[in-house]
């Protein structure tokens, strides 16, 4: 039997031919294809490389739940250091997009990979400067906000 | 689309990653930008947080000098498994030096404690000190000898934290004129009130159950389940042992007698999902603890176990007299000698396996040792989950 097909398209107007199954793990999608069946569909706030990371995402996900049934299945393990690499061969900025994407998208499991990667990347930074500068944050405290912030972080005595 | 920046991510998403994170780098968010420092006191994320909390409790000891406030200390292990192995490390907290109290309790990663006769509230993560007011309208208060009891609970209906305070006099007729007896004469020999402080902005003590009929002096030990907090008493001359329930959400008490005979020494556990009396006067005697279970609490309905500790294990509990801390942790009464003494340690009675567990503690100041005890005073209690980034308002 063949499989049945859908074409994801990105925002600069890449069509990207999906497995049914692969791109039903988002619940946006699974909501859609079961409204317009038999369209393509537009994700115009997508890049084509964060789409095709996603993707990448949903297809090793639904191979392995074929494979040995639920999360549960023994190949759990092998799925989470998967994960694990997946998400750190992905540089900061395009992590932020993946994560974004998870969400719009909604799909749980990979909204939970990247917000635990970025929470990790905080963690491993020293200070705020560190978080300010991988981040690109902006400081936007005048001095006498900063100084009272001071203030109240002294220690009870 | 443009590169996303953590500065351009929605809130709630900002949520999700920092309730992954230690309350350290939490912290740390309030020097970050205006966006970030936002983040924990947001409620929402604050009951995010916890639920990312690890089950690893951490055990807190707080090292009471009753004459020089300012030698206090608080200590705190690192974070253990639930049943911990036979030693734990102590370092000492040097964020709160000298403002720790005794009657330890821990809820939500809050530690509340007494100070004199008042409630204070310290957050180790945030390092927020609470300085509750003090009750200025208890009549109670007007007696010479009354004393201040605080309980610390958690509404998760209103999401609000409560502390519960009772204060107690027992009426001496000794060196009264005849007079003076005969004007005490209508009053019990016991008297007690209930009051509530909800942490807040703008909160303030309330007196509470004021038609609350049997005056009673409450036992240091509590525990909460199924939104009702439960606590130890005894009522004045007849010593008898009352069980007594506080509502968390309405605020009313209900109480009921414990079987008798009660013994000298209780501790009250969360047993299985039910709310029971562990009995261990006679555990140091010959090894006997007697579990009293309450079954039914409107019919009064209690169920007994007796255990008898293995004879093999009889020598941890021969040579020194022990109170009940930090009532269960996994099932488990822990139970602290009731001196200071070197080296120290507690012990977890596994009440399924019925086997007690010695843990050493390592980290106590040395001359803590040889200080008069009657100067000092000592409490243990085990915080789980550790953490909490909550901002408390008052």
């Amino acid at each position: 039997m063949s499989k049945k097909m859908i074409v994801l398209k990105s925002s600069e107007g890449v069509s990207f031919v999906v497995e049914e199954a692969v791109a039903r793990q988002s619940k946006i999608i699974s909501f859609l294809v079961e409204e317009f069946p038999d369209r393509e569909l537009p994700l115009t706030n997508m890049t084509s490389e964060i789409l095709r990371k996603t993707i990448e995402y949903c297809k090793k996900h639904v191979v392995e739940d074929d494979g040995g049934g639920d999360s549960s299945s023994s190949s759990s393990g092998d799925l989470k250091e998967w994960d694990v690499k997946f998400v750190a061969e992905i540089d900061q900025p395009r992590l932020m997009d993946l994560l974004m994407a998870a969400n719009y998208l909604d799909i749980p499991s990979l909204l939970d990979v990247t917000c635990q990667k970025v929470a990790d990347t905080i963690a491993a930074c020293n200070d705020e400067k560190e978080i300010r500068a991988t981040f690109n944050i902006e400081n936007d405290f005048t001095e006498e906000e900063v100084e009272a912030i001071r203030m109240e972080n002294q220690y009870p005595i | 689309m443009q590169d996303s920046e953590a500065g351009e991510i929605p809130q709630d998403l900002m949520i999700e990653i920092a309730a992954r994170l230690p309350a350290k780098s939490v912290m740390r968010f309030k020097c970050i930008s205006k966006f970030w420092s936002s983040l924990p006191l947001s409620t929402h994320f604050c009951n995010r947080f916890l639920t990312y909390q690890s089950h690893q409790p951490r055990f807190y000891m707080s090292l009471v000098h009753l004459l020089e406030h300012p030698k206090s200390l608080l200590l705190s292990s690192t974070p253990t498994t639930p049943c911990p192995s036979s030693s734990l490390e102590f370092h000492q907290d040097l964020t709160i030096r000298g403002n720790v109290g005794n009657l330890l309790r821990v809820l939500h990663g809050f530690i509340c404690f007494r100070v004199k006769s008042e409630a204070r509230i310290y957050n180790p993560s945030t390092r927020q000190l609470v300085i509750l007011p003090s009750i200025q309208e208890s009549f109670v208060k007007g007696y010479p000898h009354y004393f201040s009891l605080y309980f610390i609970c958690h509404d998760p209906v209103s999401d609000q934290y409560k502390l519960l305070c009772v204060i107690t006099a027992l009426l001496s007729t000794e060196g009264l004129d005849e007079q003076e007896k005969e004007e005490l004469a209508s009053i019990p020999e016991t008297i007690s009130e209930h009051w509530v402080f909800v942490l807040e902005a703008g909160g303030s003590w309330k007196r509470v159950a004021k038609d609350f009929q049997t005056p009673h002096h409450p036992s240091y030990l509590q525990v909460t389940m199924k939104n009702v907090l439960y606590y130890l008493a005894f009522t004045d001359s007849s010593q008898t042992c009352l069980l007594v329930s506080f509502d968390i959400r309405s605020e009313e008490l209900s109480m009921i007698k414990l079987p008798p005979p009660p013994g000298k020494r209780l501790a009250l556990i969360n047993y299985g999902g039910k709310v029971a009396v562990f009995d261990f006067s006679l555990l140091k005697e010959n090894g006997l603890v007697d579990l009293w279970v309450v079954e039914h609490w409107r019919n009064k309905e209690w169920s007994r176990k007796t255990l008898f500790l293995q004879p093999c294990q009889m020598h941890l509990v021969t040579h020194c007299f022990f109170t009940a801390k930090g009532t269960t942790l996994k099932g488990q009464v822990i139970l602290v000698p009731q001196y200071l003494i070197p080296p120290f340690y507690f012990l977890c009675y596994d009440l399924q396996l019925n086997h007690l567990k010695k843990v050493e503690i390592s980290g106590i100041p040395d001359h803590w040792f040889t200080m008069d005890s009657f100067f000092t005073s000592f409490d243990v209690e085990f915080m789980d989950p550790t953490e909490n980034v909550k901002y408390l308002e008052s």
